[in-house]
């Protein structure tokens, strides 16, 4: 799994190398080749308005084939120069709030190919490609997109390149409402994807998962995303607080709670043992922050990604070794016994706390950690409990060689605790307490 | 030919006069009621595992009480096409006898009253287990095993269960609850009646639910076809299940509705939808000043009546 970040909206177009050098310095070693970083989301809307101040001398919306020089000028080369690398790229962006006739479909389109070509230049392995739907018909929308991504393949093909083309959900505004609209619902996005490679008679074509578009659009994550199976290759993660279309840092939208449900997000990347391209996309966060704080952001942006990858791995982990014991005797080792202790049975369980030494727990007996020095090199120790820097230090010190991992019961497959015995009967909560 | 109109007895029928209640639904130019059954036992009560004693009640004791409610409704010439059954009829984490009450009692004697009231559809809530059991398969698995335990009864009296749309709270803002799917609740639905052999189970699309949770009303409404079953149509602003007027919520200078009323219209009317178009708005009523209530009413049904001529021009 790759973690990238997104630079729309944190490259800037007439200076892109300080910013990408910024991104690199914080620890992420890939960006997205985003057109939209060029080509903004309301330049549509805006490049119509009369008072509009022209900040450039060209807009790719009035002149499309100068698209793919640019982004070969600014962010390709500056990439290059700088070893930011750029596997995945994406068409531009146009924002829910432009209208359909502020849209000209040919242009989109043409876009589209210029990024396209861009990202085949650039030696992308992915690229994704937001579909047509602005002023088109829903009863049209097949047909359009077929003919519109079946060109995209030609081009392709002409090139020589395996480039992937990802189809993305989209929301639709309804008078300043989001609802689902094209590719939102897994099972169009199966359906398409899959008639779109019948058709191009290869693997070309997947798909991408916008967090956010599906949080505006109140879908179950879990529900929406695992019926893509392994057509789903990059996802992008982005926080909102459920209403409005931004791109926040993840866990920030905290207005009474999270609004995205991160749960769900991991649990579904989980079950399909995801492996694919970890998109972070946190630009209205980033500009909303005074320039000299952006550095400490993007650092901040890469330990949550960080973070996620983690969590999302963290059942990967568990099976990637034949042998496990486990560090920690509280709620966290119950945790790991609940989802994964018959499959993946730990040979004990070790604790510090002495006056727990013999004593046997969630079917585990639990013994002095000394006992671990005994260990075959091969065994892993999975470490149960928050104090991870600590027991790491302590495990290191008695000059351990076994792999030491860090589990953690955050998020899990199912609820564990009380919630654990309404897993097996819903009647059981706090009547069976009682 | 129109559409027949309706709307929830709740804050228009009250139990010391029936009778009057429904004349004035009549009056304000509606056809059938929705009877709201959970305004019985309510939710918000059983959230806190509170029951009180109405379902402690024999069938007999029940007809006995709805005798005036069913007399009244016959008497303005108004139809009970629909009930909505008290919900949640499962607390997560509540007392067993609590979740055994809703299950053996209410549900049973829900059903009873539906018979007795000579309704054909009965709505309720599926279960909302997701987030402990790990998936909506596992969910909806509990909420048939309750279908199934009224699906006989359902069949000897000729009642259409109905499913519903819901939602769950994430943080601030709604998500997706149990029933957002149409391709799972066509596939179930058919599978059910299957069994039984009738249309035990039904659905009921609630415009107010589908729009805080993003679902496009055209493509639901066109996948569910034949088994929509019954409407609960109201609006909302999107993001609180206010359960107001159709177009009434904004949020553009344009001042057009944040629900897509032509996208469920154009739905209704490719399915050949001939049911009621039921609102499910009690709350206006609430809104209002009791001065205003038949007003607010005569207002309501006039959506209704546009509605139909819309459904129903364009076929």
């Amino acid at each position: 799994m790759r973690l990238i970040c997104e630079s729309r909206g944190i490259i800037n177009r007439l200076r892109p190398g300080g910013r990408m050098q910024n991104i690199l310095d914080s620890g992420f070693q890939y960006g997205v080749l985003s057109a939209a970083a060029l080509c903004e989301p309301l330049e549509f809307r805006n490049i119509k308005r009369r008072n509009f101040m022209r900040e450039y001398d060209v807009y790719f919306t009035e002149h499309p084939e100068k698209l793919k020089a640019e982004m070969e000028a600014s962010i390709i080369k500056n990439a290059k120069e700088r070893g930011f690398k750029l596997p995945i790229a994406m068409t531009p962006l146009v924002s829910h709030e432009v209208k359909d006739d502020e849209v000209d479909s040919k242009v989109l389109k043409k876009l589209s190919e210029e990024s396209l070509e861009a990202a085949i230049a650039a030696d992308c392995e992915r690229i994704i490609v937001h579909p047509m739907y602005i002023g088109i018909d829903s009863k049209k929308l097949w047909e359009e997109n077929k003919e519109f991504y079946l060109i995209l393949d030609r081009i392709a093909d002409e090139k020589e390149s395996s480039i992937r083309i990802l189809l993305i959900n989209k929301g639709k505004n309804i008078n300043g409402h989001l609802i689902r609209g094209v590719c939102a619902e897994a099972e169009e996005m199966v359906q398409w994807v899959d008639e779109l490679n019948r058709l191009a008679g290869k693997k070309r074509f997947a798909c991408c998962f916008d967090i956010g578009t599906a949080t505006l659009c109140g879908q179950n994550l879990f529900e929406a995303m695992v019926p893509l199976g392994d057509r789903l290759e990059a996802v992008i993660i982005r926080d909102c607080d459920g209403v409005t279309d931004v791109a926040m840092l993840s866990y920030t939208a905290c207005v009474k709670g999270q609004q995205t449900d991160w749960l769900y997000m991991i649990r579904a990347l989980r079950k399909l043992e995801f492996d694919g391209d970890l998109i972070m996309d946190f630009s209205d966060t980033y500009n909303a922050f005074p320039d000299s704080l952006r550095k400490a952001l993007l650092s901040m942006a890469y330990d949550v990604g960080k973070f996620l990858l983690w969590h999302i791995d963290m059942e990967r982990m568990v099976k990637s070794y034949s042998k496990r014991v486990l560090f920690g005797a509280g709620n966290m080792c119950r945790a790991y016994m609940k989802d994964y202790g018959k499959e993946y049975p730990p040979l004990y369980t070790c604790d510090n706390n002495s006056a727990r030494w013999g004593e046997e727990f969630c079917g585990l007996t639990i013994e002095n950690p000394e006992k671990l020095k005994e260990l075959p090199e091969d065994v892993a120790i999975f470490i149960c409990n928050i104090y991870y820097d600590e027991i790491e230090g302590q495990l290191r010190e008695m000059k351990l060689k076994n792999p030491i991992e860090r589990f953690s019961d955050e998020y899990m497959a199912t609820f564990h605790m009380e919630r654990l015995k309404m897993a097996a009967d819903p009647n059981a909560g706090k009547g069976a307490k009682a | 030919m129109s559409l027949r109109i309706g709307v929830q007895s709740k804050n228009a029928v009250f139990d010391e006069s029936p009778a009057e209640g429904f004349a004035l639904l009549k009056a304000a130019g509606f056809d059938c009621c929705d009877f709201s059954l959970n305004n019985y036992l309510k939710n918000t009560d059983l959230y806190q595992e509170k029951l009180n004693l109405f379902f402690d009640q024999s069938v007999s004791e029940l007809e006995t009480y709805f005798a005036l409610h069913k007399e009244g409704a016959k008497q303005a010439g108004i139809f009970i096409n629909q009930m909505h059954m008290p919900y949640p009829t499962f607390v997560p984490g509540a007392k067993k006898e609590v979740n055994d009450y809703l299950w053996n009692e209410v549900g049973p004697k829900s059903m009873e009253i539906c018979r007795f009231l000579e309704c054909p559809n009965i709505v309720i809530h599926g279960f909302k287990l997701d987030r402990y059991y790990g998936s909506e398969q596992a969910e909806w698995e509990k909420t048939e095993e309750f279908i199934e335990s009224l699906a006989p009864v359902a069949k000897e009296y000729g009642i259409t269960i109905c499913m519903e749309n819901l939602w769950n709270t994430l943080g601030t803002h709604k998500v997706e609850g149990p029933g957002c799917n149409a391709v799972k609740a066509v596939k179930r639905i058919d599978s059910i009646n299957e069994k039984y052999g009738a249309e035990v189970l039904g659905f009921c699309y609630d415009t107010g639910h589908g729009n805080l949770v993003g679902l496009d009303p055209y493509k639901f409404i066109s996948t569910l076809g034949k088994r929509l079953k019954v409407l609960h149509i109201h609006e909302n602003d999107g993001a609180e299940d206010l359960h107001q007027l159709p177009y009434t919520f904004t949020r553009t200078r344009e001042n057009t509705s944040v629900l897509d009323w032509d996208g469920v219209l154009r739905g209704l009317k490719d399915i050949g939808f001939d049911g009621v178009l039921s609102f499910e708005t009690a709350p206006v009523l609430d809104c209002f000043p009791k001065e205003l209530k038949a007003e607010a009413l005569h207002m309501i049904a006039a959506v209704g009546r546009y509605f139909s001529a819309q459904i129903e021009n364009n076929r």
